[in-house]
């Protein structure tokens, strides 16, 4: 095993540098709450990219869909994940145009919610946008302290501290653009990190030939294109994946930082593109892992990929893989640290009043317990996987009702409120964990894909025929007028503040 | 899958992780020229 001093120090070293890079280029750009959370206007194709492709990628790539692919079905649920992830980037390509022109001088999901849907539908989506970004936070966390564990020997608790630390050292004090600067980087390490770390990989094991007769040998059926369970597995993390990203603030950060709407519009495809091979990539360790014999138990899915990686390469190439996983770690936890930093700061004006210095302030001291209550989760190795779904069917059940409100003027607040919380009792009837508490033995089998399509099909055509049959009107155009900048600027059109 | 298959899959993937490389390379280099200038 590679000694946890090298891998520690190597990770203190590399994770420093970023801190200090990330720092240095926020000096002096951070004036207002405005750039430490929005960036309006500000950045161009390559680092929008960069930072889309950096985000949505973190540690979870060498965990979820490896264990997808040796337990739940194989190279169809693989492919599931993979399209989930492109399906939610892309998504931001053809919703995000339409949140800029509505409210331009916006920030946040929730100010949206606010301002379209009134305090109820705002609560709701408060809670089900930042429980998802904290417990994805926490599983980044979590699963980096344990993959080290795996490979050097980590304690988590270090692991966690390190990561925390340093990661909070540049986003806390550059926020936003410290975040989008360190992912580009980030991302230009991450590629050929992953390319060198798969090819040496199957060079290893012999070669794809190899990798592929293994897995005919032991699984054959985890290759098999179309299995019932793949595409069940698939479908409904198409759903949960897309659900919880469209409430996932980051992607509404980034939709303002885009320095206009073509560039936006090609960034998150180029972004979705992207993400595809690399879930595909890591994604295909899961057979593999089957295939030589690794996955003894149902836990060793969740680290196929770092089985098989420690079963067949040297111990440099096994750290080269580590600072891989390090890197997918931070670039989705500083994005994460300052997205839900905003969500709190953009709401803040309206229970307190604080001026723009106070804002930034309160930004910072977010960031501050965002990452001290990330690093104590991640240290401590608790299985988040039911909280994450639960998060992942919270946001099922809101997203189509809560964007439904960017394009029709009849949806209502009461109306989408209601299809939200039918969706979610759908959802919940048939969500395997809540059958343990829940008194619902009289209704069909649950499982994870009647629960999610539930959701979302129940929530969506609620949400449409209450707007039908209410038929009220709301002037979509008043979104612009209600949601302002917080630093007190001006339109560019020349309007002003109220 | 066939053995071609799984190969296919695999190294395409590499390939358009490859591209994407290049292209991010590329876009940075723009944006910071478009900066700079």
């Amino acid at each position: 095993m590679v000694t946890t001093t090298a891998v520690l120090g190597l990770l203190a070293a590399v994770l420093v540098g970023f801190a200090a890079f990330g720092a240095w280029y926020a000096r002096g750009r951070i004036e207002t709450v405005e750039d430490y959370i929005t960036a309006r206007d500000s950045t161009g194709g390559g680092t929008l990219t960069a930072t889309l492709v950096a985000s949505s990628m973190g540690a979870w790539i060498l965990f979820s869909p490896a264990e997808a692919g040796a337990a739940f079905g194989g190279i169809t649920a693989v492919a599931g994940y993979a399209a989930g992830s492109a399906l939610a980037l892309g998504a931001f390509a053809l919703v995000g145009p339409r949140i800029r022109t509505l409210l331009p001088e916006g920030h946040s999901l929730t100010e949206y919610a606010y301002a379209r849907y009134g305090p109820v539908m705002y609560g709701y989506v408060l809670v089900v946008s930042v429980a998802y970004m904290f417990v994805f936070l926490a599983a980044e966390f979590t699963g980096i302290a344990s993959a080290l564990s795996l490979v050097a020997g980590v304690p988590g608790w270090q692991t966690a501290a390190v990561v925390g630390v340093t990661v909070l050292a540049y986003t806390g004090y550059g926020g936003l653009r410290a975040s989008m600067i360190t992912d580009t980087v980030q991302t230009v390490l991450i590629l050929p990190l992953l390319i060198v770390s798969v090819v040496a990989t199957l060079l290893a094991l012999g070669g794809t030939d190899a990798a592929h007769a293994a897995v005919v040998d032991t699984s054959p059926d985890l290759l098999a294109l179309g299995s019932p369970s793949g595409l069940e597995f698939g479908a409904y993390v198409v759903v949960a994946v897309v659900g919880a990203e469209m409430l996932n603030q980051a992607w509404w950060q980034r939709v303002y930082a885009a320095s206009d709407q073509g560039t936006l519009r090609r960034s998150f495809l180029v972004a979705a593109v992207a993400v595809v091979p690399m879930v595909m990539l890591a994604g295909i360790f899961g057979p593999v892992a089957v295939g030589l014999g690794l996955v003894e138990m149902p836990a060793d899915a969740s680290v196929a990929f770092f089985l098989v990686v420690t079963e067949v390469l040297p111990e440099p190439a096994v750290v080269a893989v580590a600072v891989l996983a390090v890197l997918l770690v931070v670039s989705s936890a500083d994005t994460l640290f300052n997205a839900i930093a905003s969500v709190v700061t953009v709401d803040l004006p309206r229970v307190v009043d604080l001026s723009d210095d106070g804002l930034t302030a309160a930004a910072r001291v977010v960031t501050v317990l965002v990452a001290a209550a990330a690093t104590v989760v991640g240290a401590q190795g608790y299985s988040v996987l039911t909280l994450f779904l639960l998060a992942d069917l919270l946001a099922a059940a809101t997203f189509l009702p809560l964007l439904y409100g960017l394009y029709s003027a009849r949806a209502w607040s009461g109306g989408v409120a209601a299809a939200s919380g039918a969706g979610l009792l759908v959802g919940l009837a048939f969500f395997p964990p809540a059958r343990a508490v829940l008194p619902l033995s009289a209704l069909p089998a649950a499982s994870y894909f009647v629960s999610f399509l539930g959701a979302a099909g129940v929530s969506a055509g609620l949400a449409v025929l209450t707007a039908r049959l209410w038929n009220r009107r709301y002037d979509l155009d008043r979104l612009g007028h209600d949601v302002r900048r917080l630093d007190g600027d001006t339109l560019a059109d020349g309007g002003e503040r109220p | 899958m066939t053995a071609l298959g799984f190969a296919v899959l695999v190294w395409g993937s590499l390939a358009l992780v490859a591209a994407v490389f290049a292209y991010e390379l590329l876009a940075v280099w723009r944006d910071r020229s478009k900066n700079g200038a």
